[in-house]
Formats: structure tokens, sequence, C-alpha cells
């Protein structure tokens, strides 16, 4: 079913939204979760409750792609549900070194350290960086910081070494680190 | 918890980038073999073919030198109406375009361009393994080939030596096994305005917004231009004829500029020309020169 009758039954309050959703995305849905989680169980925990808040947020929301939508969600999800996991010491996977790589892309603040940046602001600044990448370095950065990807997984899918991937990385996080420091953002 | 709130703004990001690096819809295109400036942008479908009318007789005739020369006229016509041709003057030459008072008939070509509503992506599920990675020299890889893979023309302004792309680890490669022979041998050959050239290597990775050319080669790894443009363009493909070698010519614009690329075979190699921000009749240049020998 296309994306645009899925939300039209999501604004008449179908429960066909759902089973539809469920049909389309659930398997993106948890293989983002997975990639973060690492726990089958815990990854479809999530990806039902991406449906949940998906039906509690359309309306009023309407999606323009519904898609990367459902995604946003099951990743914010699956990193709520990673912190809850740490508090009970089940840490695993490779959110904490997602985390460590991208300490390298902070500067030292010179602000005082509760000075809060807008969440928005530092959007706005990975999107400005994202579009000076070429295609290539744009998607391993995204599989790395996004979709949470193993360095392995992304060399295996992009047909490189894995030494490759990690220096690419290395050079983005840099670049990255430049950038924010360019738009005055110190985190 | 500073990482942690980059890593949440990461999750804020725009759709498009999200989506184009799904996972599950597998990789855009191979970084072994072709680093091309794909498309990040659709463009509303543009209209009808352009046909591009190309008096060769200045490529194998008079003018056989194009490098560093802006100015030099190729004798290019451009009609965004396929079905009404006009005659062009070439040189001193007066032709008919539609094949029937060639003054020059053995230069005389029509180069079709088809236009694409978006940049042509090629899937790459061939799984390669760098054991069985053979190096080759640029040198060995003409020899490989056993034609001339590099160009004679490229547009004024670039820089004549080759880059090798950033992802082959500075070399070319061929992928072979003793029992199943080379299974994969396709490269790619970067030529940049010198402005290009310079960024390349002051950043260490190629800049998309200035000019380029690539030339992608194969011989036992088919490029399937067929299937790469499936879907590509509204109307039917139409082949253009060099000297009887046929070739396929489109042109897609996307959010960098305007984009060119040319299929053909030729001497048993698979050739994949793909011009990046310059104008089409350097490209036509660059392509026709493949066919002066």
């Amino acid at each position: 079913m296309e994306d645009d009758k899925i939300i039209e039954l999501f604004w008449k309050r179908s429960e066909a939204a759902l089973t539809e959703t469920e049909r389309k995305y659930s398997k993106y849905c948890y293989s983002i979760a997975f990639g973060i989680l690492r726990c089958h169980e815990d990854a479809e925990e999530c990806v039902n409750d991406t449906l949940a808040r998906a039906w509690n947020a359309i309306p009023p929301a309407r999606p323009s792609m519904l898609r990367t939508f459902l995604g946003k969600i099951t990743r914010n999800l699956s990193l709520n549900a990673l912190e809850k996991m740490n508090a009970e010491k089940r840490n695993f996977g490779q959110v904490p070194l997602v985390l460590s790589e991208l300490n390298e892309c902070l500067s030292a603040s010179y602000f005082e350290p509760e000075q809060q940046i807008e969440e928005e602001a530092i959007v706005q600044a990975v999107n400005r960086f994202l579009a000076r990448l070429d295609p290539e370095q744009q998607k391993v950065f995204i599989r790395r910081y996004w979709y949470v990807s193993s360095i392995k997984e992304i060399a295996g899918d992009f047909k490189m070494s894995e030494s490759k991937v990690k220096s690419i990385l290395f050079r983005l996080r840099k670049k990255l680190k430049r950038e924010l420091e360019k738009e005055d953002i110190w985190l | 918890m500073k990482s942690k709130q980059l890593m949440k703004a990461i999750g804020g990001i725009e759709d498009k980038y999200i989506e184009a690096a799904d996972p599950s819809h597998g990789m855009a295109y191979s970084t072994i073999s072709a680093k091309k400036p794909l498309k990040i942008w659709r463009f509303a479908p543009i209209a009808a073919s352009l046909v591009l009318i190309v008096a060769l007789a200045a490529v194998f005739g008079n003018n056989p030198s194009w490098f560093n020369h802006a100015d030099n006229n190729s004798g290019v016509i451009i009609s965004d109406d396929s079905d009404n041709i006009s005659p062009i003057a070439s040189d001193n030459t007066q032709t008919n375009l539609n094949g029937t008072e060639k003054t020059r008939p053995s230069v005389q070509t029509a180069l079709v361009i088809n236009s694409l509503t978006g940049a042509p992506e090629a899937t790459n599920n061939i799984c390669l393994w760098w054991d069985d990675a053979v190096s080759k020299t640029p040198g060995q890889l003409q020899e490989y080939y056993g034609t001339n893979i590099y160009p004679k023309v490229l547009p004024a302004g670039f820089r004549k030596d080759m880059i090798v792309d950033d992802s082959s680890y500075g070399n070319f490669w061929i992928f072979q096994t003793a029992n199943r022979g080379i299974y994969y041998d396709q490269n790619t050959i970067l030529y940049e305005s010198e402005a290009a050239v310079a960024v390349h290597e002051q950043q260490g990775y190629r800049d998309y917004s200035l000019p380029s050319i690539t030339v992608t080669v194969s011989k036992e790894y088919a490029i399937h231009w067929d299937v790469l443009l499936e879907g590509l363009s509204e109307a039917p493909l139409k082949a253009s004829s060099i000297n009887g070698h046929n070739l396929t010519v489109c042109k897609f614009v996307d959010g960098y500029g305007e984009h060119y690329v040319a299929y053909f075979a030729k001497n048993g190699v698979n050739f994949e020309i793909v011009g990046n921000l310059i104008s089409q009749d350097e490209f036509t240049k660059t392509v026709t020169g493949y066919f002066a020998d």
C-alpha cells in the first residue's frame, strides 16, 4: 500500500494503518532497533512501541516520508531503551563505541558548562556538514552514526576493508569537529 | 553526556540522508568500481531528448587535438526537436543532417542525447575478496584491456594526469581466483579540472561541485547500462553511432548541475564515461576522441 494511503488510514483512525505499517516497515524498524540494541526481544519491543508512537503521532503529524518518520521514532526508542539497559548493566552493542567515537567531534567548551546548545542548531549544523560530503561519505557516516552499524557491516556493504571504513570515519569526525567549531557549536 | 547530545542530534538529520543510507536498500554503487556523483536529488522529468549533431570532421580531420583549447569549435549544433533537425555548417561545409547531402560522409555523425530524470545508479552485489585482488599500474591496466582506455581529449583547464579513485587505495585492481579466473575487472579513472585537483589534494577527497570526468572500464564484468538506465527516461532510449560503434549518451541534472554519460563497447571493453559539470560540447569531444583511432 502506498504511504499516503497508510497515512490516510492513520488519520481515519483505522487500525488497518497499523497492520499495513507493520507489514511494510517492521523489518526496516527492526533492523534499526537491532543495530542499536543487538537483542532480538528488545528490538521487537521497540518495533511495537514504534507503531504505538506512530498511532499517537498521526494525526496531527502528516509525515512526508513515512519510512524515515518511523525510523526516527525507532532510533529514539532504541537509544532510550539502551540507556535503560545500561542502567541495568546490560550493556552491549555498538552504541558505547559510537558514543566514544563521537567524543572526538567535541571541543573543549569555552562557555559555561551549564550553557545549553539548542538541539535544532546542532541538527542543522550536521545537515550542512552532510551536504558538503560526497554521497559515499554521507552514507558511511550515516550508517555508523544514525543506523549504528558496525564497522564490519559497513565494510561488507560498501565492499571496503574495515581499515578503510575506519579511516573514512576518522576523517569525517575531524571534519565534523571543524564544522561544529566554525559554527560556534561547542558541545 | 555531550556525545549523547550529538548522537541525539544526528537522529534529527534530513530524511533524504537516512533514506539514501538505508542498509536494506543494498549498496547504491560500488566503491571500487565507480565513485560517481550520483543523485542525491531527483528532478522533474526533462522533456524531449536533445539531439546533438556532431561534425566529427573536427575530431578526425582538421583539428585532431583539443587539449586545452577552450575556444575550439567542434561544429556542434544542438536541437531540442529530434523530428526537425536543422542543417549545420561544419567548418567550410554545409551539411544536411538527414544524411542525403553529406559532404563529409565518413565523419558526419549524430549523437542523440537522451534526457534522464535522475542519475544512473549501479548496484554491485558481487562479493569482492581482497585476497583475490591483483594490483595494476596504469600501464598494466592499459595492457590488460588491450585497447586505449585513456581519453585523448579533455576539456580546457583539466589536469591531464589521471587521479586514481580514492576508494581504490591508490591503484587499479582486478579480482581473480585460480578456479574462477577474473571475476571483476571494473576500474574507474578520474580526471579533474585544475581547481578540483587542488581541492582534492588539499582535503584528501573529491569535491563533487567541481568539474570532472570519470572513465569506467571493464572487460569481463559488463556494465549493464540498459539496466542502469531503466526507468530513468520517459522516452525510449535512442542510440547513436560513431564509425560503426553504437553508444548511448544521456544527460541528467542533479543538485550539483549537469552531467553527461556515455556507454559503449569498443574492442571488447565496456566503457562508461561521465562528464560532471562540463559543457555538452566538452563532453562530446572527450567521447568522440575515443573513436579517433
